[in-house]
């Protein structure tokens, strides 16, 4: 008797399971079939995704990197190091003080900011990635591209870069360009009328049709990847400040007391106000800094001073 | 095709959900392996309490946010929480200890126009600061 009660409640347990496991199932796979996750590069992944990306993206290369790393000091990263930085790397990931170019700025996930990941990643990691590239990611694969002496002396470089100043690594890629004889490193270093035009404070006009929030506004100039910024799952570095509680604080960059029109201001053009601030000018128009500015005060603990 | 969609979509949402908890596993295991300093913990607590005291005497306190500290709630300033993960000092100085004590003693000799005044504090005073700063 009790032996059948036993496998009755079995059964009932197996058929429950089975049908939990069905409709989970059934919800990802709709989840999947109509679409519902959005691919668009405007915005990032929602929070659990991109912390399971990140981590698996840590994970995989942890499992792949190679522990003997020779020694970095021995790598010219001087000149042959940073000449190669400025052709192939400076135009995503940026420089101490130097704006990445204005396609990267919308791409997704966005290209990280050089000095976080030079200061959080060992050289075998940084190595690694610059081999391998990362899939789907934007990072290109240099094995076939860049010899394993020009790779390492990128890394070499990219160790050093968390230490210069903003004007000690505008003094190194000068001389660089000055003693390289490459062409096509000038040539990438001059922008083309179209980047000049892209480049100039535009109107406060706003192009029609055009209606972006300011969390889009912030990841499309890739604050995110140096600020903490509520409301943006990637937001977590600590290059730059924390934006969170930004407008309720006196001085903006330690200088410049914070109002709405100052604030603006600053996102326009940093160097402005604060010549050596390692904080590029990313060419932000201006009706985007309004936008940003309305949603720093949107996360900020008090909305009274709005 | 669709069978394989179900399966790696719900491996994917079942590793995202338990993704924190061995995140908080492995921090807690690596802090549990690696104990920081060969120093004896409480000379390390005397100076952590040092660095403490100093900033709400000499002033720190009153400018700047630091959530380990309590009294520290000031909003003229930037917040000081997670210094070592900083990439830069007032945004001109490249974060290091070395570089952190310098600054707390000369603030104006990095960014002329800082709105921070010149602290008055001794070298073993900054250094014990920025160690305190530091310290996760």
């Amino acid at each position: 008797m009790t032996k059948t009660i036993h496998i009755k409640l079995n059964k009932k347990f197996y058929s429950i399971a089975a049908l939990a496991l069905f409709l989970i199932g059934a919800l990802i796979f709709s989840l999947v079939y109509f679409g519902v996750y959005n691919v668009s590069a405007l915005t990032g992944h929602t929070t659990p995704v991109y912390k399971f990306l990140e981590h698996a993206r840590i994970q995989a290369v942890d499992a792949r990197i190679d522990d003997e790393v020779p020694d970095l000091s021995t790598f010219n990263w001087q000149t042959s190091g940073i000449a190669n930085y400025k052709r192939h790397c400076v135009a995503c990931h940026g420089a101490p003080g130097v704006a990445p170019e204005p396609f990267s700025l919308g791409m997704m996930p966005p290209p990280s900011a050089i000095v976080r990941v030079a200061r959080q990643r060992s050289p075998a990691e940084l190595y690694w990635v610059i081999e391998n590239g990362i899939k789907m990611s934007g990072m290109p694969a240099w094995k076939y591209r860049l010899s394993d002496d020009e790779q390492w002396e990128l890394v070499a470089l990219l160790k050093k870069l968390p230490t210069l100043s903003k004007s000690e690594y505008a003094q190194l890629a000068q001389k660089s360009t000055e003693t390289g004889s490459n062409k096509a490193i000038i040539d990438i270093l001059s922008q083309t009328p179209e980047e000049r035009a892209l480049a100039k404070p535009t109107s406060t006009q706003q192009s029609a049709g055009e209606a972006l929030s300011g969390q889009v506004a912030m990841q499309q100039y890739n604050c995110s990847s140096c600020h903490v910024i509520d409301g943006i799952a990637s937001a977590t570095y600590h290059v730059g400040p924390p934006l969170n509680n930004m407008v309720n604080r006196r001085f903006i960059a330690g200088t410049l007391p914070t109002t709405r029109e100052n604030l603006i201001q600053w996102i326009m053009n940093p160097s402005h106000f604060k010549p050596q601030s390692l904080m590029p000018n990313l060419h932000v128009k201006r009706h985007h800094a309004e936008i940003m500015v309305d949603y720093l005060y949107q996360i900020a603990d008090d909305n009274q001073s709005y | 095709m669709q069978k394989m969609t179900i399966f790696s979509s719900f491996f994917t949402i079942a590793s995202a959900l338990s993704m924190p908890l061995s995140v908080t596993f492995a921090a807690a295991l690596s802090i549990w392996t690696f104990p920081n300093h060969a120093e004896s913990p409480k000379a390390q607590e005397d100076k952590q309490e040092q660095g403490k005291t100093l900033m709400i005497t000499k002033g720190c306190s009153s400018c700047h946010q630091l959530t380990k500290l309590p009294a520290a709630k000031g909003l003229v300033g930037p917040p000081l929480d997670n210094m070592a993960a900083q990439s830069y000092i007032a945004g001109v100085l490249p974060n290091s200890r070395e570089n952190l004590t310098q600054f707390l003693l000369e603030p104006q000799k990095f960014h002329a126009d800082t709105a921070m005044p010149t602290p008055d504090i001794t070298q073993q005073e900054a250094r014990r600061l920025a160690d305190y700063l530091w310290q996760e």
